[in-house]
């Protein structure tokens, strides 16, 4: 496959234009990103509404449940919500029949007006916070700012969920469903054939199952070797002598791993790199022939 | 019906202070799908206004759905992962809360051995100019956690495509440090151009990254890297965006049951292509032009007359100004026709908003 290269002065030349529009292969380059509507309040504005902004998000950590949303510094009034000591804030997440809704809150309005009435949300009450969600969106999380960093010209806030609520129509749909439903993800930004700047987002389409026991632990994630290769031997996929014969590989191998230029350690690695290779393809029979070598 | 299922909110004892009077609420036991549930329904209050102690001060023309029946959770039972043996939960709440993350096979080298190594994981876009993202590398992950260790670690992520769903899998396969996973999937390196780390030449896209931010950040590290080269294929150049994105990236999804009671990592790729509204609902340039540029495209096209556009106009102006001078008395009396107008214009209510406009300015008059 033929490549198409860039450098860092050309990625330099893939900027965004005055319109926030970037060339095609800048989108290409960073695929779609998942994207929330980020609720935000002002404590010291009174009889203001809250700030609905839509906002890129990264994941941090499952426990806690902590992410990550992006904020330009150009974006004044969330950055000065989100600098506020105490900082709460919604994520709540867009469907995709909420296209109006997210070219919406992706303006800043003046400071002072609310985009969620704009963009006729309905607002609740929140369970855990004071900053009210999105009753329009199917999921609302409620999460604390726990930390800020400036990064280039964004600011980067990590939240921490602590507690969520779900619209019980959707409670006990199939996840096929759901996420055909929600998130949307962030595509593109393109010029239409009437010169308009249009924001496009996708969602979730096929999903696909990776391949499990025997070419994996049982336990799927955060299985170890030794448990992966005990499995397969109870199983019978591998007879005791060839267990045996990978554990003393991998004992071995641990042994001698801080020592590149040996030449037992690059025979082990190829060893043990053929044979994780013809477990993982389940090729059995080249598995046997290899230890019975 | 067990506690896991159970619907937390707005009971009365949850809420005893906050809901004060002002929000009508009634909660009754239905049954979905051969389950029991606590449902509430939000019934609209008759002035639309939360109690002013909810979001520090009166926030406007908040309203509550009228029939919206929502359950709460807290984030103990958020964190209750159905995948664990004994625990079969039909309502996957655990995953819904985790929206689908693009996946990354992250390419890095060991600093004790020089081994090279390949991790699946999930990416996220911190900024897109100059382009950064965010890696969040479980410290379970321990050679990727251990070979991007400090700012200036060099390392490649590579998107994976649809057809990559099996190879994806072999690299989160807990094989010993110093085995590169990239043999056991079949990969080619593929020589960076900035970096020293190699890439995968069977992915489309090869992101060369240094790292600039490392944070210890509970369970794993947040990691801040930034892009300084790319490869692409060529064929992709000239692709369609819609078939673009359901070629790849995938995204990690969510877990299903294997018969042993273990989990099956599951993998998906966008679907559907959809355009957001642009024009009329947002300014021609889009959400970079000021809000009185829109007003003026709106004018240009005939959507609103010169008369409401300057009339519009004006209440920006005046909005403005009374916000840089902190005049709150002015900033009330123009929020609601202002927000109004809007309003109206983001939902291409036309006529509305020409009556909106003419009865405001006779109320003014």
């Amino acid at each position: 496959m033929a490549k198409q290269f860039f450098a860092e002065s050309e990625l330099t030349g893939l900027h965004p234009d005055a319109n926030g529009v970037m060339p095609p292969v800048a989108y290409s380059l960073r695929g779609p990103v998942p994207q929330m509507f980020l609720v935000t309040v002002s404590r010291d504005a009174k009889h203001v509404g809250p700030t609905v902004r839509t906002v890129p998000m990264t994941p941090l950590s499952w426990v806690p449940y902590t992410m990550a949303v992006t904020v330009s510094l150009e974006d004044s009034v969330v950055v000065e919500n989100l600098r506020q000591p105490g900082a709460q804030c919604v994520l709540a997440e867009p469907t995709r029949h909420m296209l109006r809704q997210l070219t919406i809150c992706s303006r800043r309005l003046p400071r002072g007006l609310s985009e969620a009435n704009v963009a006729r949300f309905k607002l609740m009450r929140s369970l855990y916070i004071d900053v009210p969600g999105i009753a329009d969106c199917p999921l609302n999380m409620e999460c604390t700012v726990e930390h800020l960093e400036t990064y280039h010209d964004h600011l980067i806030a990590f939240v921490r969920v602590v507690g969520g609520s779900i619209d019980d129509s959707v409670l006990f749909w199939e996840r096929q469903q759901i996420v055909n439903l929600f998130p949307t993800n962030d595509v593109d930004t393109i010029v239409d054939g009437q010169g308009n700047v249009v924001k496009r987002v996708a969602i979730m389409g096929d999903l696909f199952l990776c391949p499990t026991f025997p070419c994996a632990p049982k336990q799927g994630w955060y299985g170890t070797f030794d448990q992966w290769m005990k499995e397969l031997r109870e199983e019978d996929y591998l007879s005791r002598q060839e267990y045996e014969t990978i554990i003393a590989w991998h004992a071995r191998w641990q042994e001698i791993l801080a020592q590149p230029a040996s030449e037992e350690r690059s025979r082990l690695q190829r060893q043990l790199t053929d044979v994780c290779r013809l477990i993982a393809q389940e090729r059995w029979d080249d598995v046997h022939s290899l230890l019975a070598d | 019906m067990g506690g896991y299922y159970r619907a937390c909110p707005i009971h009365g004892q949850l809420y005893p202070k906050s809901m004060g009077s002002h929000l009508a609420m009634r909660s009754h036991r239905v049954i979905v799908n051969g389950y029991t549930l606590l449902r509430v329904d939000v019934v609209q209050h008759p002035h639309n206004i939360l109690a002013p102690d909810v979001c520090g001060g009166d926030i406007g023309s908040l309203s509550i759905g009228g029939r919206m029946g929502r359950l709460y959770y807290s984030i103990n039972e958020l964190l209750k992962r159905p995948v664990l043996p004994g625990i079969s939960d039909r309502t996957q709440i655990y995953y819904h809360f985790r929206p689908a993350r693009p996946a990354n096979l992250v390419v890095t080298r060991d600093p004790l051995s020089g081994d090279l190594n390949v991790s699946a994981g999930t990416y996220g876009v911190l900024t897109e100019y100059p382009l950064t993202i965010g890696l969040h590398i479980s410290k379970h992950s321990f050679d990727t956690a251990r070979n991007i260790q400090g700012v200036g670690t060099e390392c490649v992520v590579a998107l994976p495509t649809r057809h990559q769903i099996r190879e994806t899998w072999y690299t989160a396969l807990p094989i010993p440090r110093g085995i590169f996973e990239g043999d056991i999937a079949g990969f080619t390196l593929l020589p960076s151009q900035a970096v020293s780390v190699p890439g995968i030449a069977e992915c489309p896209v090869n992101l060369e990254c240094r790292t600039e931010m490392v944070k210890d950040w509970h369970t794993h590290y947040a990691v801040f890297l930034k892009v300084v080269a790319a490869s692409i294929d060529d064929e992709l150049l000239t692709h369609d965006r819609q078939d673009i994105i359901r070629y790849y990236p995938t995204y990690e999804v969510d877990d299903q049951l294997n018969i042993f009671g273990g989990s099956i990592e599951r993998l998906g790729v966008n679907g559907d292509l959809l355009s957001c509204p642009g024009f009329p609902v947002d300014a021609r340039r889009g959400a970079a032009a000021p809000t009185e540029e829109w007003i003026g495209d709106l004018q240009a096209a005939g959507y609103v007359s010169e008369a409401d556009a300057t009339t519009i106009k004006g209440w920006l102006h005046s909005w403005r100004d009374a916000e840089a001078r902190g005049n709150e008395a002015q900033m009330n009396r123009l929020r609601e026709p202002l927000t109004r107008a809007l309003e109206l214009a983001a939902w291409e209510d036309w006529p509305a908003l020409h009556d909106h406009v003419a009865t405001m300015q006779e109320g003014k008059a």
